[in-house]
């Protein structure tokens, strides 16, 4: 008797702590921004479920519950459930772009002028957060271009702070052949991955 | 004069640059209570304000911020939220990648970085009911208390 009560007292305590904590989650999928719609897949020990079209959503109910059945949700409830983490969203980040002459630190003719409009949207913007990543093409070796897009980033950084962007929000990387914008095999000349990206958030 | 400006330099030097190059992002947007807990600091969330791995951001009742990481993910909470990003590596230049956000409680918003394209695996968004992966994507997430 003695037990069936502890046992009682347990089982009343697990009620109690899935009732209030149960922490059930729900996902909804949405569209990119560049209209193509990606996928997200949520796991837990019970199972899996997959969402791959706009506008669908899966309520988890709990850890020890497998993910529901995946279900439209109207525009309505997707405002009237994420209204303030939508509005409050940053929109995504201008980029600017300046290609450079093969295995060299001079700008491509026609980069020259990106400079004064990248300035005029960060003072616009007062923005807060600037980052500036050198990039290179795949010829060469990777030592040698983390190297040579390194020079890259620091000679816009120079020209940005020679406009009077303040240095202390700029972030300067290097990603070497590591992160282009066109993917290519080892040793191709892509003009279009010589570049340095300057992005203003 | 001079000696001034290597002091300036010296201490740029021992603290701003750490504290720079560790960072995994900044805020963007923040509207009513939204704050940092960074050990037993709080840090009250403005625009600007650099984040470091394993700052928990929290928002109050009406409280609501954005976020910007460095490969671009855009993350947004609303109100009563709280999250915490635990691995940020962002090396194009050397192949690692790794992204694990916690979304403890409340709503977010999420929109995929440069980390998804180049390493989609990578990134992991943890919630106390499931791990959710990602495949260069744009969706929102709710958990309640």
């Amino acid at each position: 008797m003695k037990g069936n009560l502890r046992l009682s007292c347990i089982l009343l305590f697990c009620l109690l702590m899935a009732g209030c904590g149960s922490k059930r989650t729900t996902l909804v999928l949405l569209q990119d921004p560049g209209g193509t719609v990606g996928k997200i897949r949520v796991t837990n020990e019970q199972g899996s479920q997959t969402l791959n079209e706009a506008g669908q959503s899966v309520v988890i109910n709990s850890n020890a519950d497998a993910p529901g059945d995946v279900k439209p949700m109207e525009e309505a409830k997707i405002q009237s459930l994420f209204g303030k983490a939508l509005e409050i969203r940053p929109s995504e980040p201008t980029k600017f772009r300046f290609y450079f002459k093969f295995d060299s630190v001079e700008l491509e003719p026609g980069s020259t002028k990106v400079l004064q409009t990248a300035v005029q949207i960060a003072r616009n913007e007062s923005s807060k957060d600037i980052s500036i990543n050198g990039h290179t093409d795949r010829s060469g070796n990777a030592d040698y271009n983390y190297k040579l897009s390194w020079r890259r980033a620091r000679y816009i950084q120079n020209l940005l702070e020679k406009q009077g962007i303040d240095p202390t929000i700029i972030l300067t990387t290097s990603h070497g052949e590591g992160n282009p914008l066109i993917p290519t095999a080892d040793n191709v000349f892509e003009p279009r991955n010589r570049r340095v990206e300057v992005i203003i958030r | 004069m001079k000696r001034y400006s290597i002091f300036v330099l010296i201490v740029l030097i021992l603290f701003a640059v750490p504290v720079f190059a560790s960072s995994i992002g900044s805020i963007k947007n923040v509207d009513g209570a939204a704050w940092i807990e960074r050990g037993e600091e709080k840090i009250s969330a403005e625009t600007g304000v650099r984040l470091l791995i394993d700052d928990i951001l929290k928002t109050g009742n009406n409280g609501a911020m954005g976020v910007i990481l460095h490969d671009d993910t855009v993350i947004s909470m609303g109100p009563r939220s709280e999250m915490v990003v635990s691995e940020f590596v962002f090396k194009p230049e050397d192949g690692k990648f790794g992204l694990l956000a916690k979304f403890i409680k409340g709503t977010f918003s999420y929109l995929s970085g440069a980390m998804s394209k180049l390493a989609p695996e990578s990134v992991k968004i943890e919630t106390p009911v499931g791990m959710v992966a990602v495949r260069g994507t744009n969706f929102l997430v709710k958990v309640e208390d």
